[in-house]
């Protein structure tokens, strides 16, 4: 870089302009040299310093200038998390449309309750999405309604219009209980169906829907807690402002087979391609 | 504090230098503001690949510039910097007569200059960063960025004589003209 006469390079001087050099080295000290002993180097490198220092002094003020408020990092981080949480709420809603539409196109309807079907469908949808997971849960101070003998319930998520219950069977299975309300009070029998690696029995009890969702491979259990769930009277789900309490149709109860007697539950496999 | 909350706090305190380089390459404050904005928005994101060891002003201007960059595809030409216009009223430069002529002559000759001088320029005269760190900004050889950092001054030095009697400072405003 430096010459060999002791004279220091172009590369030297723009590097000592620019502050490259370190002032305990010999290339500092040789454009000094060269300056004291060349008045017109000296010249140009004091002229290059000037304009360097006034381009700093030329912009200084936007280092003190107050930062606007949409530059805060925290502004914009916060924005990011809500964008982020609206893209998966899309992609959620993208996902339960597509599973909707495989399980109500793959298959005649099994009930011919339209309602049912899709009320089946999006709470095997809804088990599977990692917001249903317990630990997301409300506490349960009072269980809002008399369960059977062996069943425990260790949490409650109420969505816009479904309730669901996070249970433990007799053997201590966790199972996922959903219901929601129907503006058709009728009755309709245990159906079941699955889709991934949940299994859902589902049917009707006056206005009341009810879906309960296990693991794949579990039918003959899930279908014997249906039995003992399907005496249980919840409450309405927080959203809906039911009109008619369930004791409203009793009547209808009787075309449900009590959970003592035996129950013919119309298992047929819904043929959804996972 | 979590790794990410010190990142943020670190982002924070390069705002002013991001601002400044910002406006010195686009001539506007408002396009500055921008150009930050979608760089701290990108940096947000990026955030883990960012080497703790490396230093978070080099990474930020290298993301701004490319940013720039990516910004003038769409753009037919870019403003001239000079002094003196109200589209940049929050970005006061010292000016008493003397000085205001200076630094108007002065950013009137960096916009005569060829860009990738004049980027060269920016970052060493005016950011302080080393010939390394410059060149790895602008994604260029060392020796390409001093051969245009020589350029660039031999250009200012012939068109630009500073005026000796530089006095302190009193508040104006840059503009650019078009």
């Amino acid at each position: 870089m430096s010459h060999t006469d002791n004279h220091p390079s172009e590369q030297d001087c723009l590097a000592f302009v620019d502050g490259q050099l370190s002032p305990a080295g010999d290339t500092y000290r040789r454009v000094l040299r060269a300056m004291q002993s060349d008045p017109a180097l000296a010249q140009r490198i004091r002229q290059d310093q000037a304009q360097r220092e006034q381009l700093a002094r030329t912009f200084d003020a936007t280092l003190k200038a107050p930062i606007p408020p949409r530059l805060d990092p925290a502004g914009l981080r916060a924005r990011q998390r809500g964008q982020d949480r609206r893209r998966l709420a899309m992609a959620a809603s993208v996902v339960l449309g597509v599973t909707l539409g495989v399980v109500m196109l793959s298959d005649e309807p099994q009930t011919g309750d339209e309602e049912l079907e899709r009320f089946a469908a999006i709470s095997l949808t809804a088990s599977q999405q990692p917001a249903s997971a317990p630990h997301s849960d409300t506490p349960v101070d009072e269980p809002p309604a008399v369960l059977p003998a062996g069943f425990k319930l260790t949490g409650i998520q109420d969505h816009d219009t479904i309730s669901e219950w996070h249970l433990m069977d007799r053997s201590g299975k966790p199972l996922q209980l959903f219901i929601a309300s129907s503006q058709e009070p009728r009755t309709a029998r245990f159906h079941a169906s699955q889709h991934g690696d949940k299994e859902v029995v589902y049917w009707r009890r006056g206005d009341r829907l009810f879906a309960l969702v296990g693991e794949r491979g579990t039918r003959g259990d899930l279908t014997q807690s249906a039995k003992a769930l399907s005496e249980i009277s919840p409450a309405a789900p927080r959203q809906l402002a039911d009109t008619a309490p369930p004791s409203a149709h009793e009547d209808d109860l009787a075309t449900i087979a009590p959970a003592t007697a035996p129950i013919t539950v119309p298992v047929t496999v819904q043929k959804t391609p996972n | 504090m979590t790794r990410q909350g010190e990142f943020d706090a670190l982002l924070g305190e390069e705002i002013p230098h991001l601002r400044r380089y910002a406006l010195a390459l686009t001539g506007s404050a408002h396009r500055a503001d921008d150009l930050v904005q979608d760089c701290l928005e990108r940096a947000l994101r990026k955030w883990r690949l960012w080497n703790p060891a490396s230093r978070l002003r080099s990474w930020l201007f290298r993301m701004l510039y490319r940013q720039y960059l990516n910004s003038l595809r769409g753009q037919k030409r870019r403003p001239e910097l000079t002094l003196a216009d109200e589209q940049l009223p929050e970005v006061a430069v010292p000016a008493r007569h003397g000085a205001q002529r200076e630094c108007e002559e002065l950013l009137s000759d960096m916009a005569k200059l060829p860009e990738a001088q004049r980027n060269a320029l920016w970052l060493v005269a005016l950011e302080d960063m080393s010939y390394a760190e410059a060149a790895w900004v602008l994604n260029i050889p060392i020796g390409t960025l001093r051969s245009r950092l020589a350029r660039g001054r031999d250009s200012l030095r012939a068109r630009h004589q500073p005026d000796e009697t530089v006095q302190p400072a009193v508040t104006t405003h840059l503009r650019s003209v078009r």
